[in-house]
């Protein structure tokens, strides 16, 4: 029994510690108790995806930070783009920083597992890059700034079509946003006419992609569709393309628009990237001031998640419960496009595309 | 668009073999050069230093900021990447695996402290040069020169030519020098090598700075070949892990055989099967070869209990 | 309740890890198998309960199958190993860890692979179905106390102190004319069963799993408890369970600028793991050692 006591004894002082370490937060959050309003930001910070996670990170900072609301709080947790550290930071949000709404998580996986959490206790989340289909059913209180897998995927294969193309390569990356987004495309693609000559796959964070890409080559695809959410992927894969000499015309989602790629240089000239509406001039300019590069895929996306809960805070929201009721009414023009959540919480969303021009991404006029 | 005319089927088959293969050496240059280092440290000690995939990594960073940003010559920046991987992997040995093992501690608690090592450099590396992927770029990337329907850049002959070079010179060290031979007399029979008088850690010490600078020359090439991110280390080493097993982890010749048959194996199995089962085919190998032929192609027998 | 919902939700993470982890301890620690593939068999109960709980199998039916499921695994698994030694079994199960994520990956007919499979049940037994948070820990208390117990009896018995002499000196064991395989894969078995168990309890209560929860992070998580607590102490692994959860979640609560707060976390919590070992470099609790 002697074991016995040790744990309670353990856990009574690691309870103590915790509620501890949390008095700070607490005692400020009691003095000032009617008119303090926590928000969190989430994501992954550390780990594969970690150059998403903090752009978005920065765009949502970005907009906190210009409004400087006095009577807002803003706390971020790192959750590595692992499920269970996803459900762990909601959990702690929730119940101890007492957020009423939070803008996160990017990958899919953890937006699905901090849902119901969120959910339970009546906090708004907002993900700024999840297109999961699943994300729009998850509950009235998750939200999206981007929209889902289906809206990119017509897109991106009706663009291929329209441009005359009829056999088309697929690589993607072996997770939930490349398969999903790949199977849309598939279905669409062949409705529309088109033939999927050859359909691979990778790990995500793996850079060796040379026998995909070798077996893409003998396909003789007339254009190839890349879907990668892993920039290190993204930039070794777009390497071998140059390097195994392939001549289909590359497209690629919007995960490819991150500023790593540009440094290969002459080799992603022309490169032609499905992207959400891009971010407007104004958030573009703002986002380069302060942080010296150019707005990285989902940072626009976080800033319009990030706004939708300011604006519902100024409207007098101080609950998740009404501040959700506030993002179901407005209406807005921000930095990815405009907003207005439909039932499901998600936002229509128009597309364009992007191609790498001279070393930077250009928007191709309609 | 181009529609090239075929000549025939069969000639569009060989050249996707043959391109496969190309591509599975490359690949397995790659996981050999991880893969040497990491089994001369096995082999004189024993257990597993998963922390040496970060030394491939603070290297490569290591020419990132040496040559990418501060701007001293390519050459001396390798040299000195080598030199100062190796010191890195002296210090691991000397101030954390040593420590422990003058205080008791087994092998699971090395393998553990190791993978402690591996997060902390990590997470260091991302706080001092950000989460993004950084390219070395001293090497423009370009299509690679075509040969016989076969595509490979210079870049990639040039790792090929160096790991082979590099796996002579060790092969000719371990076998040739006296340093060499006592380090194989330790990976043996290590209570055998100290009655007849080599000195354990003495030993040790050669195994990490030479390991380490193997690692070095690694990151050098993964930098040039492919790019840098903070957590890259753990899909390095797992590779570079099984490329060893597969050829025989306590010996280095035989590790570095077997991650060129690992390269091979995915990069030719992904040919028949969807290219979902790379890792699957690199893991299965793992695991058959360890229940069926544990010291691996070229090993030692010590695996299995003797019957 | 008393305690907030986060600390609500880390005690649940934590009963369901010390039944993970002294389970894991009793392959490793008290039967000397050095077993790595401890996370697949987690993964098998998690997704085995998971689907068919989805199925509308009622939830004792499905924990049940799920654990035994994972059990079979441990069979074959020891079965497969037992020729090895020490080190090299290890890399088998490594490997064998690998391969189970491989398959949830691309098996994607079963497993919808890295789709992964959202909203799973949440537990009802017996027409009482489990709604809140609080209801779920004293349900995780439960099961955990309960299995926690079962092997505690397990290794203080006449066949725990087989197990722990066939570890130190399997050769005069067999010698007695005592069939040392059998006692691997009974002890195997039964570690496995409550890998499964734990693993249907983390996925009906995330209420999301895909392979990825399965993996690397995961394995080094339970292997990290088991040794850092002690081998062969059931004591070491709670202890150890309780710190390992606990460390990265008080790293929160400093106050860091929020550009480095990941990896700066990481690291320190890197750094307090090596510390750790520094001072027990036999774990909290251990006693034995393994070679």
């Amino acid at each position: 029994m002697r074991t016995f006591k040790v744990v309670i004894v353990m856990l009574v002082i690691m309870g103590l510690l915790l509620t501890a370490g949390c008095a700070d937060t607490e005692e400020t959050t009691e003095d000032t108790e009617s008119d303090m309003i926590v928000v969190g930001i989430m994501g992954p910070y550390t780990g594969g995806a970690a150059e998403y996670g903090n752009a978005a990170k920065d765009g949502a900072m970005l907009a906190f930070n210009e409004a400087n609301l006095s009577n807002v709080e803003v706390v971020t947790e790192d959750t590595k783009s692992e499920t269970k550290e996803a459900a762990t930071a909601m959990n702690k949000m929730v119940s101890v920083d007492n957020v009423q709404a939070v803008v996160g998580d990017l990958i899919s996986a953890a937006t699905l597992a901090a849902a119901p959490i969120a959910e339970q206790n009546q906090v708004v989340l907002i993900s700024p890059a999840s297109t999961s289909t699943d994300v729009s059913t998850a509950g009235d209180y998750i939200f999206r700034t981007i929209p889902g897998d289906d809206g990119q995927g017509i897109f991106a294969a009706q663009t291929l079509s329209d441009a005359g193309y009829t056999k088309l390569a697929l690589l993607y990356t072996n997770d939930q946003y490349g398969n999903g987004l790949a199977t849309i495309i598939t279905d669409e693609f062949t409705e529309l006419g088109g033939e999927i000559v050859a359909d691979e796959t990778y790990e995500a964070g793996s850079s060796d992609m040379r026998t995909q890409l070798t077996k893409i080559k003998d396909a003789e695809p007339e254009a190839l569709f890349i879907v990668s959410n892993t920039p290190d992927s993204s930039v070794a894969l777009l390497r071998q393309v140059t390097e195994i000499g392939i001549d289909a015309d590359v497209y690629g989602s919007e995960g490819l628009k991150v500023a790593s790629i540009l440094e290969l240089g002459d080799s992603v000239e022309g490169v032609t990237i499905t992207s959400v509406s891009p971010e407007s001039e104004e958030f573009k300019q703002k986002y380069m001031e302060e942080y010296g590069v150019e707005p990285p895929a989902f940072a626009a996306q976080a800033y319009d998640g990030a706004t939708a809960i300011i604006m519902a805070i100024e409207g007098g929201a101080t609950t998740g419960e009404e501040i959700k009721d506030a993002l179901y009414e407005m209406e807005f023009d921000g930095a990815s496009g405009h907003i207005k959540f439909d039932e499901n919480g998600d936002v229509a969303g128009g597309y364009v595309l992007v191609e790498v021009q001279d070393g930077a991404f250009v928007t191709l006029e309609e | 668009m181009k529609n090239e005319i075929k000549t025939s089927l069969g000639g569009k088959t060989i050249a996707l073999l043959a391109q496969s293969i190309i591509n599975g050496l490359i690949t397995g240059s790659i996981y050999a050069l991880v893969a040497s280092g990491y089994s001369l440290i096995y082999s004189t000690n024993n257990f597993m230093h998963f922390a040496h995939g970060i030394s491939v990594v603070a290297a490569g960073y290591m020419v990132y900021w040496l040559f990418s940003l501060v701007g001293i010559p390519f050459y001396v920046t390798c040299i000195i990447t080598v030199i100062l991987s190796a010191i890195f992997g002296l210090a691991m040995y000397r101030l954390i695996y040593l420590p422990l093992q003058k205080k008791g501690a087994s092998n699971v608690i090395l393998l553990i402290a190791s993978i402690g090592i591996l997060t902390f450099f990590q997470n260091v590396i991302q706080i001092a040069f950000g989460s993004g992927v950084k390219l070395v770029g001293y090497i423009e990337v370009s299509k690679g020169i075509t040969f016989a329907g076969v595509t490979m850049t210079l870049l990639q002959i040039v790792i090929l030519i160096i790991s082979l070079i590099i796996f002579i010179l060790l092969y000719q060290f371990m076998q040739k020098t006296k340093t060499g031979r006592n380090m194989r007399a330790v990976s043996n029979n290590s209570e055998l090598a100290s009655i007849v008088g080599i000195n354990h850690i003495r030993i040790s010490d050669i195994s990490f700075l030479i390991g380490s600078a193997l690692a070095g020359v690694a990151g050098i090439l993964v930098a040039l070949e492919q790019n840098l991110s903070p957590f890259m280390g753990t899909n390095l080493m797992i590779k570079g892990f099984t490329g060893a097993v597969i050829g025989g982890i306590n010996y280095v010749p035989g590790s570095i055989v077997g991650s060129f048959l690992l390269g091979m194996a995915e990069n030719l199995g992904i040919l028949v099967l969807p290219s979902g089962y790379k890792d699957a085919i690199a893991f299965s190998m793992l695991f058959l070869f360890l229940l069926f032929k544990p010291n691996g192609i070229l090993g030692k027998k010590e695996g299995r209990f003797d019957k | 309740m008393i305690i907030s919902a986060y600390q609500t939700h880390i005690f649940i993470l934590i009963f369901i890890y010390i039944i993970l982890a002294v389970s894991l301890n009793l392959a490793l620690g008290y039967t000397g198998l050095l077993n790595l593939g401890h996370v697949a068999f987690f993964g098998i109960g998690a997704y085995t309960s998971a689907l068919l709980a989805i199925e509308g199998l009622p939830y004792i039916a499905a924990v049940i199958i799920a654990g035994l499921f994972a059990s079979v695994f441990g069979y074959l698994l020891v079965k497969a190993t037992d020729k090895l030694k020490g080190d090299y079994m290890a890399m088998a199960t490594l490997g064998f860890s690998f391969v189970v994520y491989s398959l949830l990956l691309n098996l994607r007919d079963i497993t919808r692979g890295a789709m992964g499979i959202p909203g799973i049940p949440k537990p009802s037994i017996l027409g009482l179905t489990i709604r809140t948070n609080d209801q779920y820990l004293i349900f995780v208390m439960a099961v955990c106390a309960i299995s926690v117990f079962i092997m505690y009896r397990m290794v203080n018995s006449p066949f725990g102190k087989l197990l722990e002499a066939n570890r130190d000196n399997a050769v005069n064991l067999r010698v007695l004319g005592k069939n040392t395989f059998a006692l691997k894969y009974k002890a195997m078995m039964t570690s496995a069963f409550f890998a499964g168990v734990s693993g249907s309890l983390y996925a009906h209560y995330i209420t999301f799993i895909d392979p990825t929860s399965f993996y690397i992070a995961e394995l080094i998580l339970i292997l990290t408890i088991v040794i850092v607590g002690g081998l062969a102490s059931i004591k070491g692994s709670i202890v150890a369970t309780i710190v390992i959860i606990y460390v990265p979640e008080m790293l929160k609560m400093l106050e860091l600028p929020a550009s480095v707060l990941g990896p700066v976390r990481q690291a320190l919590y890197a750094m307090i793991l090596i510390a750790i070992l520094m001072i027990r470099p036999r774990g909290i609790f251990g006693k034995v050692d393994l070679e």
